[in-house]
């Protein structure tokens, strides 16, 4: 098609669009806008749950990296030299080693039980923190629910996690969770064949599950109980200065630990897990999304060919008078890709204008994470794409269709 | 000049062999006004399709200017109407969300003008059929006259070697009618050949030449010495 036609068959379509009835008009691109919504906020919604998850346990847990004892070892070995490494790097904003041990939980223990009653009690993990450098990296005070965030050397105190808790956990089964533990009230556990009593000072709520059973305890009282050396954490997490790769940290990090650690950024320490959900919701939104795309598709194509089919005279008076066919296919093309354009961008101001700016406001509280839109400039260009692209080509189709016709036949009715 | 040799069209009608032309030869000269009449079903408006290049399916051949035209593929007819032919139907035939100007302006684009020029020339057909105050209006805000005005500026907007008209008075008043022949004397008096399909006597006899279909074939050809052309007179058109 030389330039000429189509300047011509533009203008023809822009005349056509120009006098159409404004309510059809109006509703072609309102079902254009739904379509593309459908396929943007769907596959987002799908995304942004193991989105939300995977952003929770990097920034409530992991870090941006996360130093790992290696798997068939106890403990990380020469952990001063990482952390020593950490320090002096300016690509690192702060680490915070943790100490953990397993332990028995017990509360209630001091109430006297009936006979067929057991002293409520769960496992959990006992983690050796220093208050602060944690509180740096993965902003636990936050966490805080209930009561409040420990000091550096508050020997005795805890903060625990929620998921240890009947109370914040109504459907948890009896041996799982603790149950009237309150700021202030003291629960037990077992060190090396005894017990410690711990005051609770704070309850912290997270999703991740990792943050969520723990009991935190200052690092030195934690060493101090189990007599563990201090170059033994079990994992160290950091958070890496703004702006700095993840992976150019994790080479820094991997000469400092050498064979003792195992140095993972946030993603690769996920597991396959979430990973694994990810790759599904993502199959999942784009299946859904491609039944959105044929809708919309069929919806143009049935549009076009209803319009193309009542306007067959037209189309041959057209023809008639010396009219092309590739400037009346590119006259239904400009009007086509009209009602594709106009209603994506309709859609991209709503998205970008209130829907997105609402999910990042009141993420969807689903009991694993905090649901938000994950969506990305490229998806979002991907998408205008595959929809434009679809729009045009269920556009352009019907009428190819119907102006190859005998022009008599056509200016006639006869087909 | 074009010419038609030996055209014959068979359509299927019951599942027999219909001859709606048969054996029809037709030569009109440069600058004729010729008007085709004869009953409803004579093969007029088919022998119209066939010599304005609308239909393909035929036997024979068409010559225009000595080039044989009718068979040439469907893309190149429609480019030898745009630069060649004018044709004029019944139920005006114009496109209804393109006003006046827009729908004569076409054609133009078409030849390549620029839109300015094209609307311009446009106006300027539009004015020589005495729409020069309706040009932005759109098909349906005119009557029936002028919407069949507005086609006729179109046909002849390119200056056409012939200009088809099929019934183009059927659907209007006697004066409307008049009005409508009075341009075609005024296009033919400029050396436009015209060919003129029509059922009514009374405008036949304001052409040149009247040719008689009957049964597909032409029954009678006769040079009008006189044209009547003061038939419309009596309402005051000129």
């Amino acid at each position: 098609m030389d330039l000429n036609n189509l300047r011509i068959g533009l203008l023809l379509g822009f005349w056509q669009l120009k006098r159409a009835n404004a309510w059809t008009t109006f509703l072609i691109v309102f079902v254009m806008t739904l379509t593309f919504l459908n396929l943007v906020v769907v596959s987002g919604i799908l995304i942004g749950l193991v989105q939300g998850s995977s952003d929770s346990y990097q920034r409530q847990y992991s870090g941006d990296i996360l130093v790992d004892k290696n798997p068939f070892t106890k403990y990380i070995s020469k952990g001063n030299d990482i952390l020593s490494a950490a320090k002096d790097s300016k690509e690192i904003e702060a680490a915070s080693a943790r100490y953990l041990e397993g332990a028995v939980v017990q509360s209630d223990f001091t109430k006297n039980i009936k006979a067929n009653e057991v002293t409520p009690q769960a496992a959990a993990t006992i983690a050796g923190i220093e208050p602060v450098d944690e509180d740096r990296v993965t902003g636990l005070s936050k966490l805080v629910v209930a009561g409040k965030y420990f000091d550096r050397s508050e020997f005795n105190s805890a903060v625990i996690g929620s998921g240890l808790l009947a109370e914040y956990n109504p459907n948890a089964i009896l041996g799982e969770t603790l149950k009237n533990v309150v700021p202030g009230s003291k629960v037990r556990i077992s060190v090396n064949g005894g017990y410690i009593d711990l005051k609770i000072k704070g309850i912290v709520k997270s999703k991740v599950g990792d943050v969520n059973r723990r009991i935190y305890i200052d690092r030195d009282y934690f060493t101090q109980l189990y007599g563990r050396s201090i170059n033994n954490p079990n994992e160290i997490a950091i958070k890496i200065s703004p702006g700095v790769r993840p992976e150019s940290v994790k080479l820094l990090l991997q000469a400092a630990a050498q064979e003792n650690a195992l140095v993972q950024t946030a993603r690769e320490s996920q597991g396959s897990f979430l990973k694994d959900i990810e790759a599904t919701f993502s199959l999942l939104g784009g299946v859904i999304g491609g039944i959105a795309i044929m809708v919309s598709s069929i919806t143009i194509f049935i549009v076009i060919f209803i319009n193309a089919l009542t306007r067959k005279k037209y189309i041959g008076i057209l023809k008639a008078i010396g009219i092309k066919n590739s400037v009346i296919a590119a006259s239904y093309l400009a009007q086509a890709l009209f009602y594709s354009v106009a209603g994506i961008s309709v859609g991209l101001m709503l998205l970008y204008g209130s829907i997105k700016p609402y999910f990042d406001a009141n993420p969807i509280n689903f009991p694993f994470s905090d649901g938000i839109l994950a969506v990305t400039a490229t998806g979002v260009a991907w998408r205008v794409i595959i929809l434009v692209g679809a729009t045009v080509a269920a556009g352009i189709l019907p009428i190819l269709f119907i102006v190859r016709k005998n022009t008599l036949n056509l200016i006639l009715g006869r087909e | 000049m074009i010419e038609a040799k030996n055209i014959t069209k068979i359509v299927k009608s019951g599942g027999a062999d219909l001859k709606i032309l048969n054996d029809v030869n037709l030569t009109v000269g440069d600058g004729e006004f010729t008007a085709i009449i004869g009953r409803s079903g004579a093969g007029k408006s088919t022998l119209l399709y066939v010599l304005s290049l609308l239909d393909a399916n035929f036997e024979g051949e068409v010559f225009v200017a000595g080039n044989k035209i009718s068979q040439l593929p469907d893309q190149e007819r429609v480019e030898y109407r745009l630069q060649n032919l004018g044709f004029i139907f019944q139920e005006y035939a114009l496109l209804p969300e393109l006003t006046a100007t827009e729908n004569v302006a076409l054609p133009f684009l078409m030849r390549g003008l620029g839109k300015k020029q094209a609307f311009q020339n446009a106006k300027e057909a539009l004015a020589q059929v005495g729409l020069e105050k309706k040009t932005e209006n759109l098909p349906a805000t005119l009557s029936g006259g002028e919407q069949q005005r507005v086609a006729i500026a179109r046909a002849i907007a390119g200056k056409p070697k012939i200009l088809f008209a099929d019934e183009p008075t059927a659907n209007l008043d006697s004066v409307r009618a008049c009005e409508i022949m009075a341009i075609f004397l005024r296009l033919n008096r400029g050396g436009q050949t015209i060919i003129l399909i029509t059922h009514e006597d009374e405008l036949a006899q304001m052409t040149h030449r009247i040719v008689e279909m009957n049964d597909g074939k032409i029954i009678s050809d006769k040079q009008i010495e006189n044209p009547r052309v003061n038939l419309c007179a009596k309402h005051k058109i000129s």
